[in-house]
């Protein structure tokens, strides 16, 4: 098979699904390349221990660390890519976020554009994803010309109690922005039922805001657009003066399959994305298209993320818990000069997720009775934009991800911080008498907020996009996915992932006029 | 007076007091003209139509307001 477009879009995520709605009713005509295919629609969607254990819905994908052990990626490879699998807290980035941020263990360099240019874009993509949220309540947020298109998730009780122990302490802790399809005042009728098997589940009822429920499949509902899945691209061909994208190479059902269009978007994530430039080496591009100022594939960040458990007598019966998180510590505050970072929550863990890599636990303690009584925590924060750490390509083209984790201490000291609040809070009186506080970092195959491997900035020396996104070194090749980030403060990425799609599909329109 | 559009695509072009209520996949309520008050008040209405399950159905009534 083959054929000519106007426009292809690599990848149905976050950022090529969105990309693809903003592109839909232009009448070009747009091709969407998925490897993956649908999730399908089965019990094991919602089953912790097919979904979530057993990781039923991941990748066999093998990579490899820079040990050369292997790597077996977290990641997901479905129509909407690992959207259908997000928690779905759909934050913006602070406005300080996009300029130069001193770290304990570095600097966090600027972006090329600001806040304010993206902010019309965070707009629309919290219209477009439904975000629930509350403005005003996060110390921290930047400014917004519209408020949240729906209410903000009500606490359960045990999260509200957690809130207003927070809350007496003097700290202000706010309602996640979520981007699901819940009515709260007509539950009934809800296509949401709140359940427990949202962050890290697809959804089986398609309640949650994922790009293939909003974006790709109202996408395809025009006549224009076209979606081919189980098509891997191999590589990417130029003309040759190298400054066109000429042929897109397909492997499909065991043959391969050549595509072209007027412009290519690369959307595959920021591992996958770079992996792909750099396969497509040629003459005019020796070290990977778009790589003269070899920045592809380095500056890998994926933020510095833990899953802390804090377990009290009082039971934890909260079935949906990503309703509350915690910026104090955000940025250098009177408790330090740094910034630490973020605290929210995941979804409620089940005895058959602490399964995994359980920790040690206190004799007598099964793993049912300890996810009875957890609360459980998601830390995030920032990592900063090493250069050694990057995305290779071995000599039979497996994807090697070498990773130093790099700017620590405000993270032990925002898990430190968190320890004492709960320890010190209106909680200790349920604590249990030696507080078991159990903490993992996410290990290195935990890719999902993947971003930076194709940094865009203004100087082609130092960046290999243009603040469009547009490969500085070639006329029709972009890049919509997390690569493009300098930096990645201390937030869920999607949202600014989505928002930044928005952006390049409105320049992309103009150019197509 | 004040009007509410319903729209199958996303409205990517609105004027400022132009408020917009998502209301399904692919489902829209823009809502304009009037006094800002009302604008609020109906787009408070229209979010209790939002996020319906599939094949849901509502008998009450769509507007309680007086848009006129």
């Amino acid at each position: 098979m083959t054929g000519h477009y106007d426009v292809i879009i690599i990848g149905t995520g976050a950022g090529g699904g969105t990309l693809a709605y903003r592109l839909a009713a232009s009448g070009k005509r747009i091709l969407l390349l998925e490897r993956g295919d649908y999730v399908p629609r089965e019990k094991d969607n919602w089953d912790s221990l097919a979904s979530q254990v057993k990781g039923k819905y991941q990748t066999k994908e093998v990579w490899y660390d820079r040990k050369g052990k292997e790597l077996h990626p977290h990641t997901n490879y479905w129509v909407g890519g690992n959207t259908k699998f997000y928690g779905a807290a759909l934050f913006r980035l602070r406005e300080q976020d996009f300029g130069e941020i001193r770290h304990h263990g570095g600097v966090s360099p600027a972006w090329p554009i600001t806040y304010d240019e993206l902010e019309p874009y965070y707009t629309k993509a919290e219209q477009l994803y439904h975000v629930h949220g509350e403005r005003g309540g996060d110390p921290t947020e930047p400014w917004a010309s519209a408020p949240y298109p729906h209410p903000p998730v009500s606490h359960e009780p045990r999260i509200q109690e957690l809130h207003d122990d927070l809350a007496k302490c003097g700290l202000r802790p706010f309602h996640v922005p979520l981007g699901i399809m819940l009515d709260e005042q007509n539950p009934r009728r809800s296509r949401c039922i709140r359940c427990s098997t949202c962050d890290g589940y697809p959804c089986l009822v398609w309640a949650k805001s994922d790009a293939q429920v909003v974006c790709v499949d109202p996408a395809l509902e025009h006549p224009n657009v076209t979606l081919i899945t189980s098509s891997y691209v191999s590589r990417l061909e130029t003309s040759p003066s190298g400054r066109e994208v000429t042929k897109v190479h397909v492997g499909r059902n065991g043959g391969t399959e050549v595509y072209s269009a007027d412009l290519v978007v690369v959307s595959a994530g920021a591992i996958n994305s770079a992996a792909l430039l750099l396969r497509s080496a040629n003459d005019c591009h020796p070290r990977g298209l778009a790589n003269g100022s070899d920045v592809v594939g380095r500056h890998y960040m994926g933020h510095v993320n833990s899953v802390v458990l804090a377990i009290s007598k009082q039971p934890n019966p909260t079935v949906f818990q990503k309703t509350l998180a915690l910026n104090d510590y955000y940025f250098a505050s009177d408790e330090w000069e740094y910034p630490m970072g973020h605290i929210s929550f995941v979804g409620k863990f089940d005895a058959n997720i602490l399964s995994a890599g359980a920790p040690p636990i206190v004799p007598g303690m099964t793993l049912d009775l300890i996810a009875k009584h957890s609360l459980d925590f998601w830390l995030t924060s920032e990592d900063l934009p090493d250069p050694d750490n990057r995305v290779t390509v071995t000599k039979d083209e497996k994807i090697m991800l070498n990773y130093k984790p790099n700017n620590e201490e405000g993270h032990k000291r925002l898990i430190a911080k968190l320890k004492s609040l709960m320890n010190s809070l209106g909680c200790e009186h349920h604590l249990i008498p030696r507080n078991l506080f159990v903490g993992e970092r996410v290990p290195l195959a935990g890719v999902a907020h993947q971003n930076g491997t194709i940094r865009f900035g203004d100087d082609p020396k130092a960046s290999a996009l243009d603040r469009n996104c547009k490969a500085h070194e070639l006329d029709n090749l972009y890049v919509v996915d997390g690569s493009f980030f300098p930096s990645s403060g201390a937030v869920n990425p999607a949202l600014t992932i989505m928002a930044n799609a928005l952006r390049v599909g409105d320049h992309i329109l103009e150019r197509l006029r | 007076m004040v009007f509410v559009s319903f729209m199958d695509e996303f409205p990517w072009y609105l004027d400022e007091a132009v408020l917009l209520v998502p209301l399904d996949v692919g489902r829209w309520a823009v809502i304009s003209g009037g006094k800002p008050e009302l604008r609020r008040r109906i787009a408070a209405e229209l979010r209790a139509l939002s996020h319906r399950r599939a094949g849901a159905r509502t008998r009450e009534p769509i507007l309680t307001l007086d848009a006129a």
